[in-house]
Formats: C-alpha cells, sequence, structure tokens
C-alpha cells in the first residue's frame, strides 16, 4: 500500500516491462465529493510491432497524444486495438489511425465499416485465439467473459500475462484524486465488491438479471486458460494480485445478481 | 439524403437502410432484407431536438436532410446511448450546425467529451446531463420526458412524448427489418408483423444476456411501464417504427411474448 509522504506513480505507467498504462482519468463530483474514474488503455510494446489496447476519451486526446509519443519515442503503432466500439474504448480509434497512417485497426471489426467508412481497408478482423505477433511476445484475443457489447474482446500478452479486460474488474472506477495511478496492492484501503458498483450497475446493468455463478464460470475459465499475472481493465486500476481481486469482482457480480428480485 | 417520413405533425424520422448482413453484431444468422438507421426530428417553434445522430457512414446524408428540417432553429442532440449508432455524427453536426446544443445522459463524461469536434467549438457549444426520469421541459421540449429502459446493454434511456404518444425506445423493439428499400420505415398497422420466434432470435442477437436472464423481475417491471404509458408509437433507433395505439399494443405484445413467454422447446 502507498504511504504518505512517497512519490505518487503517474501516468503514463510502467506496469510491466515494455507495458505502459495510460488513463484518461475523469473527475467529477458524487454527492458533493470529487472522485475520478478510469478511462484507460495500455500500449503493448514488442521487439518488432506495437499495440495499442483500447484508446481512451476524445476529451483527453491531446494529453493522452503527448504522453503515447513520449513512451513511444519514435516507434509506431502497428495495431490498435479496441475491445469494442464504445466511446471510451474506440473514441480515439479515428485520430489515433491518422497519426499512424500504417496501422491497422484490429478486433471484432464486425460493425466498423459503418463507423470508419473510409478506414476499411486498414480492418484487421480478429476472432477469439486469434493472434497479434509483437515479434519476442503475442497478444491473443480472449473471449469476453464478462461484456456490455458483445462484439467486445479480451487481450492476454504471453510474455508477461497480462490479461486485458475491458470493461472486466472494473473495482475502483471511482476513486479519490490522487490514486489514479495506483494498482490494487497500492491502494490505501482494500478493495470490496461494492467498490465495482458503478460500473457493474451502470454498464454492465444486465447482470442484475443473470445468475452471478453463470457468469462467473465464465470468469474462471478464461483465467484457466489465460493465467494472469496482472489484469489489466479499462476501468479499474491495474491488478497486481489477481486471486485477491477476482474475489471481489466475484463478490461485486454477486452482490448486484437478483437485486430487482 | 436520408429518407423522411413523418410521425406526426411535429415529428419526423430520418432513415439510412443498410444491407441485413447477417455478420453484424446485433443481427440474427437468418437475417435478410434491409435495416433502417434511424434518427428523430421533434420540431418547436424555436427549436429542434434530435434523437441519435446516427452512424458516421450515413454523415452527409443526415446533415442535409437536417438542414432542410431544422431549418434555423436552434438543434439540440441528445443521443440516447454511447454506441456509435447513436453518437456517430455527434461531433460533424457539432461543427457543421451553427446553433447547436448537447444533452446527455452521461454520469460522469463531460457530455462534449465522447466524440472529437473542432475545439472552438468544445469550449463554446453549451452541453448538459440529464437523468433518467427528468423532464425535458427545460430544454425547450415542455412534452418530452425520460423513461427508465427495462431492456438494455448501456446506460441508455428512452423517450416519451406525452402529447402524440410517441416512446422512443432506442435499440429496444428495433428486429423488424424491411423486406426491400421500396417498403416504408414506418409501419401503421400489425400486417405482417414476424413472429414471436423471429422476434426472440433478434432480440436475443442483440442482448445476448436475455437467453441466461431471469425475467420474473424485468417482466413485472415491463408491466409496470405499460400500465403507465400506453405508447400510440414506438420510435426505435433501428429497424421498423411503428405507429398507431392498435398496432403499438400488438408490437408491445408480441415483445413481451418474446422476452418472458417463448420457450425454444
Amino acid at each position: 500500500m502507498a504511504r504518505d509522504g512517497e512519490a505518487r506513480p503517474s501516468f503514463p505507467r510502467e506496469i510491466a516491462p515494455n507495458t505502459f498504462w495510460f488513463s484518461t482519468c475523469l473527475p467529477f463530483s458524487v454527492n458533493g465529493r470529487e472522485v475520478h474514474n478510469h478511462n484507460s488503455c495500455f500500449l503493448v510494446i514488442g521487439r518488432d510491432r506495437v499495440a495499442l489496447v483500447d484508446t481512451g476519451l476524445p476529451f483527453s486526446w491531446d494529453e493522452l497524444k503527448g504522453q503515447l509519443l513520449d513512451v513511444l519515442a519514435g516507434r509506431d503503432i502497428d495495431y490498435v486495438f479496441a475491445t469494442h466500439p464504445e466511446s471510451p474504448h474506440m473514441g480515439n480509434a479515428g485520430p489515433l489511425m491518422d497519426m499512424f497512417p500504417q496501422a491497422q485497426l484490429v478486433g471484432d471489426l464486425r460493425n466498423y465499416h459503418l463507423y470508419y467508412p473510409k478506414l476499411t481497408h486498414r480492418f484487421s478482423h480478429k476472432r477469439e485465439g486469434d493472434v497479434l505477433d509483437l515479434g519476442d511476445r503475442q497478444l491473443i484475443m480472449v473471449p469476453a467473459a464478462v461484456h456490455d457489447l458483445k462484439n467486445t474482446l479480451w487481450g492476454y500478452d504471453t510474455l508477461h500475462h497480462v490479461l486485458f479486460v475491458s470493461d472486466g474488474y472494473p473495482y475502483t472506477h471511482e476513486h479519490e484524486a490522487g490514486q489514479c495511478a495506483l494498482t490494487s496492492e497500492e491502494l490505501p484501503y482494500a478493495p470490496a465488491p461494492e467498490d465495482t458498483g458503478p460500473v457493474i450497475e451502470g454498464a454492465l446493468g444486465w447482470t442484475r438479471h443473470v445468475d452471478a455463478e453463470l457468469v462467473i464460470a465464465d470468469v474462471l475459465e478464461v483465467l484457466r486458460r489465460y493465467p494472469p499475472s496482472i489484469i489489466a481493465p479499462a476501468h479499474g486500476g491495474v491488478v497486481t494480485n489477481p486471486e485477491q481481486l477476482t474475489e471481489v469482482f466475484k463478490g461485486g457480480l454477486r452482490r448486484v445478481s437478483g437485486a430487482d428480485a | 439524403m436520408s429518407r423522411v417520413e413523418q410521425l406526426s405533425d411535429n415529428i419526423y424520422v430520418l432513415s439510412d437502410l443498410e444491407p441485413a448482413d447477417p455478420a453484424r453484431s446485433w443481427l440474427p444468422s437468418d437475417t435478410s432484407g434491409f435495416e433502417p438507421f434511424n434518427k428523430y426530428v421533434f420540431l418547436e417553434d424555436d427549436c429542434a431536438l434530435l434523437i441519435e445522430t446516427g452512424a458516421a457512414a450515413h454523415d452527409e446524408s443526415i446533415q442535409e436532410s437536417l438542414r432542410e428540417i431544422v431549418k434555423d432553429r436552434l438543434l439540440v442532440i441528445l443521443p440516447t446511448r454511447s454506441e456509435l449508432e447513436s453518437i456517430g455524427n455527434m461531433g460533424s453536426i457539432i461543427d457543421n450546425f451553427p446553433r447547436v446544443e448537447l444533452i446527455t445522459t452521461t454520469r460522469a463524461l463531460p457530455p462534449l467529451g465522447l466524440a472529437h469536434m473542432r475545439p472552438d467549438r468544445r469550449e463554446s457549444v453549451k452541453a448538459r446531463r440529464i437523468v433518467r426520469g427528468e423532464k425535458l421541459a427545460g430544454a425547450g421540449f415542455p412534452t418530452l420526458d425520460t423513461v427508465t429502459p427495462i431492456i438494455r446493454i448501456l446506460n441508455t434511456i428512452w423517450i416519451h412524448d406525452r402529447r402524440s404518444g410517441i416512446l422512443f425506445t432506442s435499440d429496444t423493439f428495433s428486429n423488424e427489418l424491411l423486406p426491400d428499400q421500396e417498403t416504408p420505415t414506418i409501419r401503421r398497422d400489425s400486417f405482417g408483423l414476424p413472429d414471436v420466434a423471429a422476434v426472440r432470435r433478434s432480440i436475443i442477437a442483440r442482448f445476448d444476456w436475455v437467453e441466461r436472464a431471469r425475467t420474473q423481475a424485468l417482466q413485472r417491471q415491463w408491466a409496470d411501464l405499460f400500465k403507465r404509458i400506453k405508447p400510440t408509437g414506438i420510435a426505435p433507433s433501428l429497424g421498423r417504427v411503428t405507429m398507431g395505439a392498435d398496432a403499438a399494443a400488438d408490437v408491445i405484445n408480441l415483445y413481451s411474448r418474446a422476452l418472458f413467454e417463448f420457450s425454444e422447446g
């Protein structure tokens, strides 16, 4: 856990070798209290190629662009992987594709010709199990065990075992100022199931109506097939203790399941 | 130009048709025909509400049609959710319409932060959030109420017009396509409605969670809503629009059966 007086980590943050966390973190007010929420994206730098997982929100594009260029240090992004077509996840895909004219847009792109009609020649459609070869590491397309839009994919880095889970594991979507770049083990409190509420009850509102154990079984199956050392959600801090936070996520799913019954 | 049809004296639907592609993530594998992508324009004397901005592929046709209908009124944009059929042209419309405002239902996100637009527009255009249940009288539309959807994926609102009785339902009730490009987007009777099995397949294709859902609570909420509201029209963001109280009641009954009563067995 972070101690008083220590320098707080900030973005961009290297969460594993050549794996960087960016977040268009957004302050807003809840009952008069200022909280922030994560809208994160992740740069995965391989020996030969570079992938960006999710793209952040348009409102902070200028800030994100500068941070990306600093970390890239002259290299290009080869793959822009939007986990699904919603503004926090693909909102900057357009300017990214403009900035990196050799880049391919990758993911479950079944509807994207309607969203980016001028970029169809740069689409690379992916399905579960497909692989992006970055040279010394691969990014595997993983079934999104928990999703809002059904054309969502998660990603798995084979070298450092980072699992990119998009809307999954959303335990600190509302966090205090100064906690933005803290991992799950650095927070000054132990995350609890109710911390998942803002996303699970909002973007994942359907979980109220589905038996949580069915969803949890899907999550555990993904974890079995793609065992993570680190879990990288778009709407929560990076998870460095996957086993403990999986229990929190499971608790969050159980908490809302059947709440309306 | 988008195809323009009139729902009532002051409400228009702008439809852009796309061939029904089974590869589209929300359509079932046995789909055929044409899918209308709908945007609605609600006119008052001095202002116009645009419900949905449409997909980027339809940007030019939408803007051309909008200009003809809206004329010099203030244009207020209201996307029902942050999916790309709803916000796909938000930036370009804000950039191109001189008198424009934005309303969203985002909880934390700054409304103008959902899309890219010119910096001067981001700084000058008036924008605000509303919450589900809020009325739109303050935005210049005294007959419009927001409604909490029963079936949804993302954070979504429905809108009910107390004057015309039309319920704007975002991505719900969006499952009937057109057999050909000549068929109007608006159906005004119940003739030829799809059967309950086809509607069920189509619902599951979009709302995949429904297949595993415990539906008792949803059914109760559904019944409560349609006891309180008796729509005279059902206006989804995709698919055919239904007008007429009897036809709307038949459509609601069809969806109710598909959601809560239908069994594959």
